[in-house]
């Protein structure tokens, strides 16, 4: 019986060794722990089955020193491996909880910032489609183009009234021309009344005391005419001015006409090319909105996707609390084995109906744990979405 | 007015997903760590829909849907089961005590506010 635990002793040490050069760390110890029960449960089977029933092993074990000397030598050491165990097992049950949750406080924080980007989107796009009563920015697009447009062409008008008016002016300056050409003649005739009474003078000069009254006709009619030339050259300088101002006038309104005609052309052309980039702009800030709004959804999905995935955290936290169940009935049979040996190394001998009892006591004890392994929590091996059934 | 709907689950995560998805529909969330704390939620403030876990301790699922139906309150509110049990034989037990249907863990959110969409609209 010896023989048997000391080889499984040995095996175990071997799987031990086994599972440190694996190198997991926390899992390697409980490893530790649950090679070992295993092989002391099987030792113990197979002291069993050599000699016949539980009882019989029980009596027969309780004869054997060996056995009580492994037992009261591991027990301290198997205590800590299953509190260890326990322990490490509780600490991922807290680790995980934590972590899932600052996660999932990660994941609420992104949807909302996705969400307020989409409302942000949205409402631009409201704006853009003319809803709320708010004008549109494509019917304003549309109002400025054909208010810019009519701008043009009261501008081209204006340069056609402008050319028109050069036109009319030229007509004027013309008549000036034809008024200056009139001043000419009446010039000749005060030079030939100067002349004609230059000669009278002469010929009442000739006709002496009978001419006197004549010769002051005569002067007269000379003053007339030297009034009539200085008239006439008065006139010519005002009109000469007045040419002048015709001339400016036409100038000033041929380059104006010019101008303006130039600048709404060239201005009706560059509002064509701004007006024809601030549509594609507006279009292409719809694509782009609406692109947004379509990553936003999927952005939504992935999220979707991570939470079902991060329900792991709730399985796997149910299947650990299953193995620390599991856990806590193989510790209890040991306490009680430890007991068992603890009493009969002091007392030599155990009497028949303790052991019957403590035989019981364990036996109940690992067929609750029995029972506890088969109540599974948890079946999921993948994590896909479980099924929905309406009653 | 925004429908409430009570979240009863010993994971605080699931919780918080659960709370998360149906928040973001416009859902008024109450949640509870357990049977028991569901019980005493639902008596203060008889709510739209029962959102419940199967195995949590003081008070499990099952006891939960039965204690509810009782009431005359919680007749006709619907009560859904979400746990990672998905055997047949839980589902009937589920279906006995008065569950109006089975969500097995894990939960798609989309799904999830599929079902409570149509049993309490």
């Amino acid at each position: 019986m010896g023989g048997v635990l000391a080889g499984a002793a040995v095996v175990a040490l071997l799987l031990h060794g086994l599972i440190s050069v694996a190198g997991m760390g926390n899992a390697a110890i409980l490893l530790h722990g649950l090679v070992t029960v295993a092989l002391v449960f099987f030792a113990w089977t197979m002291m069993g089955s050599s000699t016949g029933s539980t009882e019989q092993i029980l009596q027969d074990g309780a004869r054997e020193s060996a056995v009580e000397n492994v037992l009261m030598q591991t027990y301290p050491q198997f205590s800590n491996q299953f509190s260890g165990a326990n322990s490490d097992m509780s600490q991922v049950q807290v680790l995980l909880a934590d972590a899932i949750e600052k996660l999932m406080s990660s994941f609420d924080g992104m949807h909302r910032l996705i969400d307020s980007q989409r409302q942000s989107a949205s409402s631009v796009m409201v704006s853009h489609s003319g809803q709320d009563g708010q004008a549109s920015l494509e019917s304003f697009l549309d109002e400025t183009s054909d208010t810019l447009k009519q701008l043009v062409g009261s501008i081209v008008n204006n340069s056609k009234v402008g050319m028109e008016l050069v036109e009319k002016m030229d007509s004027v300056s013309q008549q000036v021309r034809g008024i200056l050409k009139v001043l000419g003649e009446i010039d000749g005739i005060s030079k030939q009344t100067n002349l004609l009474a230059l000669n009278a003078a002469i010929e009442a000069a000739r006709a002496g005391e009978a001419g006197r009254g004549f010769a002051v006709v005569a002067d007269e009619v000379r003053k007339l005419s030297a009034r009539a030339e200085h008239f006439s050259q008065q006139i010519r300088a005002n009109v000469n001015q007045v040419h002048d101002a015709i001339e400016d006038a036409e100038q000033s309104i041929t380059r104006m006409a010019t101008l303006d005609m130039d600048f709404a052309l060239r201005s009706k052309k560059q509002l064509e090319v701004t007006l024809t980039q601030v549509q594609s702009m507006n279009e292409n800030m719809t694509a782009v909105i609406q692109q947004q709004t379509s990553i936003s959804h999927e952005v939504d999905m992935v999220v979707g996707r991570a939470i079902t995935s991060l329900q792991f955290q709730d399985l796997v936290n149910q299947l650990l609390g299953h193995a620390r169940l599991r856990l806590d009935s193989m510790e209890t049979a040991w306490h009680k084995i430890g007991d068992w040996a603890r009493e009969s190394g002091r007392d030599g001998s155990i009497p028949r109906e303790k052991i019957e009892q403590m035989r019981l006591e364990i036996d109940s004890i690992l067929a609750q744990a029995g029972e506890t392994s088969i109540r599974k929590p948890v079946s999921q091996e993948q994590m896909q979405t479980g099924d929905i059934e309406l009653f | 007015m925004a429908k409430t709907v009570l979240s009863v689950d010993d994971s605080s995560s699931i919780r918080q997903m659960v709370a998360f998805t149906l928040k973001s529909a416009g859902y008024e969330v109450i949640e509870a760590a357990d049977g028991q704390e569901g019980l005493n939620k639902a008596k203060m403030k008889t709510v739209d829909l029962v959102l419940t876990d199967q195995n949590m301790p003081k008070m499990d699922g099952l006891t939960l849907i039965k204690t509810l139906r009782s009431m005359p309150a919680y007749r006709v509110v619907p009560i859904l089961m979400l746990t990672t049990e998905s055997s047949d034989a839980m589902k009937m037990q589920g279906k006995a005590a008065g569950a109006t249907g089975w969500l097995v863990k894990p939960f798609d959110p989309q799904k999830l506010l599929e079902v409570v969409k149509k049993v309490i609209g």
